[in-house]
């Protein structure tokens, strides 16, 4: 699998801070589709399959930490890694982020090389997870 | 010596003891009621001191002998008046009881002169005569009656009264009855009993023991000694104080004043008992006496506790002091809890505001890292990498985010500076006079792009007014509503813009949009920094920096203006700014008045420090000084004041000190009031060239500015008032000749033939002018001129020397700036005099002038 064919979906509202995500990712080979609010980024997972969703918390239309139990219930999606990408960098948030089920954390103003580690170790676990899942 | 006699002998010492305590009492106090008990004493005395008194003096024996019945008649009248103190008595109560004793009295001297002495001296048995019998029981009769309606008075009082009062009363009462009791036994005995009998001698020396024990009992009711005192003050002050501390802490303070009144009226009895902290209370009613209680305390400058006592109140002096030790305790208790609950009060406060402070950081900080991202991230992207330069293209689109956020950023910090400076009260507003409808349209057309972008409507309703305030700070309240409307208004929806004049001076400028409201609860919160509708649940944050309306109503505020909003939810929200049309001078304010007497100065100034500085030098140095912080006010205030000089600031709040100036000299009727200038600004010329007189660059020392506020007064003074002259000169022609030329101008003359005498009434008449002559007999006028400046009484009086034919050079470098200039004697040194005079010009640094040509 290569990078290109991976799917991730960011759900940022600010438009230079997806603009910079874009920017950063692609440069690192990846692909990114941005919602730009909670009810944009339900609706495109009503038929979207990410492979990774970058998360912002303050949207216009609500938190984003309400899509994940969203996310989880769902059977398709439950197992998409969520990385949250967040300037809610107070203890009590990023308690209040793991609690709700994210499997990463990153704190705005967010650095270009811990952001693509990140993205690449939370896919490449979904890769483990995939090939344990065809050996079985 | 019998026990008898010995006991005897005791219980009359202590009787006389007693009675001279009593008269110790009275002397030093001299009241007449102490007097009335001396004599209630003094008449027992009289019998008492008769036996000892015959032993040694037999003929002032016999008359205390004969005296004695009648002495001991009239205790009962004086224990009836004495009780008329404490309680008035029946109209025909003493007249009646002084009757009786007259009646009486007149029965012993017509018994002793009828009824024929035995051989022995001794009285008669009453047995032995039907007269005496008669007359005795008389006597008894009389004796339980009056002392006993003595007695009855004395116990109505006490159930009248509390406490101390009460209990006193109801002493003198059972000391009453008690006497009633002794003196009945013994003329009972008298009559009955043989004299010399044993039993006689006994119930005599019973008797004795219980006007003794009377004695005492009057005494403890109505003389207390100290000791005694003290214990039954003590008791009530422990109670009051126990009871003080049982009270929960933090007390009300009304319950502390509602102790000390109880405990109050409880030491006094008083009629009415009122612990007042403030302001007038209706006067006390006739035939009482209020005592008046001071807190004595900074929290209370006014608190007292009044007592309204009936006069006549036999126990006064020890009330007074124990009601101001309970007073005393009180105020400090209640003291205490004020300050106790104000802490408490103040606790709060800090933790409130430190919480909002630790909220208000967290929410900066997460605030500010919103657009840090883009800059951060973006430069990243540009400055690492693996050599792969980016084309140029991507490389703008980098440095635009970077920039946009950059800018963003400033805004947030701008936005957090401002806030801070306005709350500090340091905003600085540059009011003028502008149309605020084309600001409003302005604006409207800043933010039309986004609305569009929403395809929202944005209708203008707006009236052509204009008002006097900050355009720029205008704007930012128009465009923060604005903004927020468009932000918060759904796709379709329309916003509303009106402006109108109020009529009150005022206008109003209102946002109104159909987004979807604010619920109730949040009205007022919105107003405070970083607080938005619902913030809590991070729902509906919205993109901004939430300082937004905490900044509008600071600037509205800060105008002297009002914002308010109204909301309903799903239905939209209405911001309404109302602003006065006028800077808030209140012109028709009244003028402050000089103070009589002494040279007015108004001090335009806004810096509070340097206006107190001014105010303390100048107030000093004797001047009235006047102060106001706004140019406009200044002006306002000198079309009906005429001070001697004003002091002002360039940089004040509304108008600054140029335009204040220009209107000052560009004003007929205030043209001539001398201004100088006092400001950190130093553009001398520009002031100077304005009209001031006189420019002094901050900081300024006192001296500097006394010596200057003395120029512009003197000349201020030449024109209005006396000028008083010294002339210092041996030459009574020359002072004569002086006086020719000034004093019909209206100055007024005073001559010193030599140096002594000048100094002297140089310190003592404080001249406003000196003139010297430089050849003085005894002193030199140079030397005298330098200890005149020594001096501080009499270093700023101006003084001019005279010199028949000038001075040398070197002469005139010795004067060395001292004196404002030198005389050339001769007629035309009167003209050039006369000219400095009424022109009070002076160098800032005086040197030696010399005037005129010689005669």
């Amino acid at each position: 699998m290569t990078n290109e064919s991976r799917v991730i979906l960011a759900v940022e509202d600010e438009p230079r801070n997806a603009a910079l995500l874009d920017a950063i990712l692609s440069r690192a080979g990846y692909r990114l589709t941005v919602a730009d609010g909670v009810g944009a980024a339900r609706a495109w997972l009503e038929d979207g399959s990410p492979d990774l969703i970058l998360l912002d918390r303050h949207l216009p239309d609500g938190d984003g930490l309400d899509l994940i139990p969203e996310i989880r219930g769902s059977g398709r999606l439950g197992g998409v890694p969520i990385l949250l990408v967040s300037a809610s960098v107070l203890p009590q948030d990023v308690e209040a982020a793991m609690a709700a089920g994210c499997d990463g954390f990153l704190p705005k103003p967010v650095r270009v090389k811990p952001l693509v580690d990140e993205v690449r170790r939370l896919l490449a676990d979904e890769v483990d997870e995939v090939d344990a899942k065809l050996a079985d | 010596m019998t026990i008898d006699v010995l006991l005897t002998i005791a219980i009359d010492v202590a009787f006389f003891a007693v009675l001279g305590f009593t008269l110790l009492d009275y002397l030093r106090h001299r009241e007449r009621v102490r007097l009335v008990i001396v004599l209630v004493f003094l008449s027992v005395s009289v019998l008492l001191a008769a036996a000892p008194v015959r032993a040694v003096v037999p003929a002032l024996g016999q008359i205390l002998a004969f005296l004695s019945l009648p002495a001991l008649l009239a205790q009962p009248v004086l224990v009836l008046w004495l009780a008329s103190f404490v309680r008035p008595l029946p109209r025909l109560a003493m007249p009646a009881a002084l009757g009786a004793f007259l009646v009486l009295t007149g029965g012993i001297v017509v018994l002793i002169l009828l009824v024929p002495r035995t051989t022995g001296g001794a009285s008669q048995s009453a047995a032995q005569s039907p007269a005496l019998a008669l007359f005795s029981l008389a006597l008894i009769a009389y004796f339980l009656v009056l002392e006993g309606a003595a007695a009855v008075a004395f116990g109505v009082a006490a159930k009248a009264r509390a406490g101390a009062s009460r209990s006193r009363l109801i002493t003198a009462a059972i000391a009453t009855a008690l006497f009633g009791a002794a003196l009945a036994v013994l003329l009972g005995a008298g009559l009955a009993l043989t004299p010399g009998s044993d039993a006689s001698t006994t119930i005599n020396l019973v008797a004795r023991a219980i006007a003794l024990v009377s004695a005492l009992g009057y005494l403890a009711a109505f003389v207390p000694p100290r000791a005694v005192r003290r214990l039954s003050q003590q008791g009530i002050v422990y109670d009051f104080v126990r009871d003080l501390n049982a009270m929960p802490t933090p007390a009300s303070i009304q319950e502390v004043w509602q102790l000390l009144e109880r405990a109050a009226l409880h030491a006094s009895d008083a009629a009415r008992v009122e612990a007042v902290l403030e302001g007038e209370t209706p006067a006390v009613g006739a035939g009482a006496r209020r005592v008046s209680f001071p807190f004595n305390s900074s929290r209370w400058p006014e608190g007292r506790l009044e007592l309204d006592l009936a006069a006549n109140l036999l126990f006064l002096d020890d009330d007074v002091e124990l009601v101001g030790l309970l007073v005393d305790r009180a105020v400090r208790s209640a003291e205490r809890e004020a300050f106790l609950s104000e802490r408490e009060d103040l606790i709060g406060e800090l933790q409130a505001a430190s919480a909002a402070k630790s909220d208000f950081l967290a929410a900066m900080s997460h605030e500010l890292r919103t657009p840090l991202n883009a800059i951060i991230g973006f430069s990243e992207l540009l400055t690492e990498g693996d050599g792969e330069a980016e084309d140029a293209a991507t490389v703008r689109s980098y440095a635009e985010h970077i920039h946009g956020s950059g800018l963003h950023l400033l805004e947030l910090v701008n936005d957090v500076l401002d806030l801070a400076r306005v709350e500090a009260g340091r905003i600085d507003l540059k009011p003028i006079r502008f149309d605020v409808d084309a600001l409003v349209r302005q604006t409207v057309a800043s933010v039309q792009p986004l609305a569009d972008n929403k395809q929202l409507r944005i209708v203008l309703d707006l009236s052509d007014v204009a008002i006097e305030a900050d355009p720029s700070r205008i704007r930012q309240i128009v465009l923060n509503l604005l903004s927020n409307a468009v932000k918060f208004t759904g796709a379709g929806g329309e916003i509303r813009v009106a402006l109108a004049a109020d009529g009150n001076d005022r206008i109003t400028l209102s946002v109104a949009d159909t987004g979807h409201g604010i619920p109730a609860a949040d009205l007022e919160r919105i107003f405070e920094a970083f607080q938005q509708a619902d913030a809590a649940d991070m729902k509906t944050r919205h993109e901004g920096t939430g300082l937004g309306l905490a900044l509008t109503r600071q600037l509205v505020e800060a105008h002297g203006g009002t914002i308010g909003v109204t909301s309903e939810v799903g239905v939209g929200s209405t911001f309404t700014v109302r602003l006065p049309t006028r800077r808030p001078i209140d012109l028709s304010a009244e003028v402050p008045s000089l103070p009589e007497g002494r040279a007015g100065v108004l001090v335009i100034e806004d810096d509070p420090a340097a206006q107190e500085l001014l105010r303390l030098h100048l107030e000093g140095a004797g001047y009235g000084v006047v102060v106001t912080a706004s140019g406009e006010q200044a002006l306002a205030w000198l079309t009906k004041m005429r001070p001697d000089a004003v002091i002002l600031d360039i940089l004040l709040p509304d108008l600054d000190g140029w335009e204040v100036l220009q209107r000052l000299k560009g004003d007929p009727t205030t043209r001539s009031i001398p201004v100088m200038v006092v400001s950190v600004v130093d553009d001398r010329q520009l002031g100077l060239a304005l009209g001031a007189i006189d420019y002094l660059v901050k900081p300024v020392s006192r001296e500097l500015l006394l010596e200057a506020i003395g120029r512009l007064t003197f000349t201020t003074k030449v024109r209005t008032r006396t000028v008083t002259v010294l002339i210092v000169d041996a030459d009574p022609g020359v002072a004569a000749a002086y006086r020719r030329a000034l004093e019909p101008e209206g100055f007024t003359v005073i001559h010193a033939h030599d140096a002594a005498t000048g100094r002297r009434l140089a310190v003592e008449d404080k001249p406003d002018l000196i003139l010297l002559d430089a050849m003085l007999p005894d002193v030199d006028g140079f030397e005298l001129t330098a200890e005149l400046r020594r001096d501080p009484a009499t270093s700023t009086i101006p003084i001019w020397l005279t010199a028949p034919g000038g001075l040398a050079q070197e002469a005139k470098a010795r004067l060395n700036g001292d004196v404002q200039g030198v005389l050339v004697k001769g007629d035309d040194a009167l003209d050039s005099l006369r000219g400095w005079l009424e022109t009070g010009k002076r160098s800032s640094r005086p040197g030696p002038v010399v005037a005129t040509q010689p005669a």
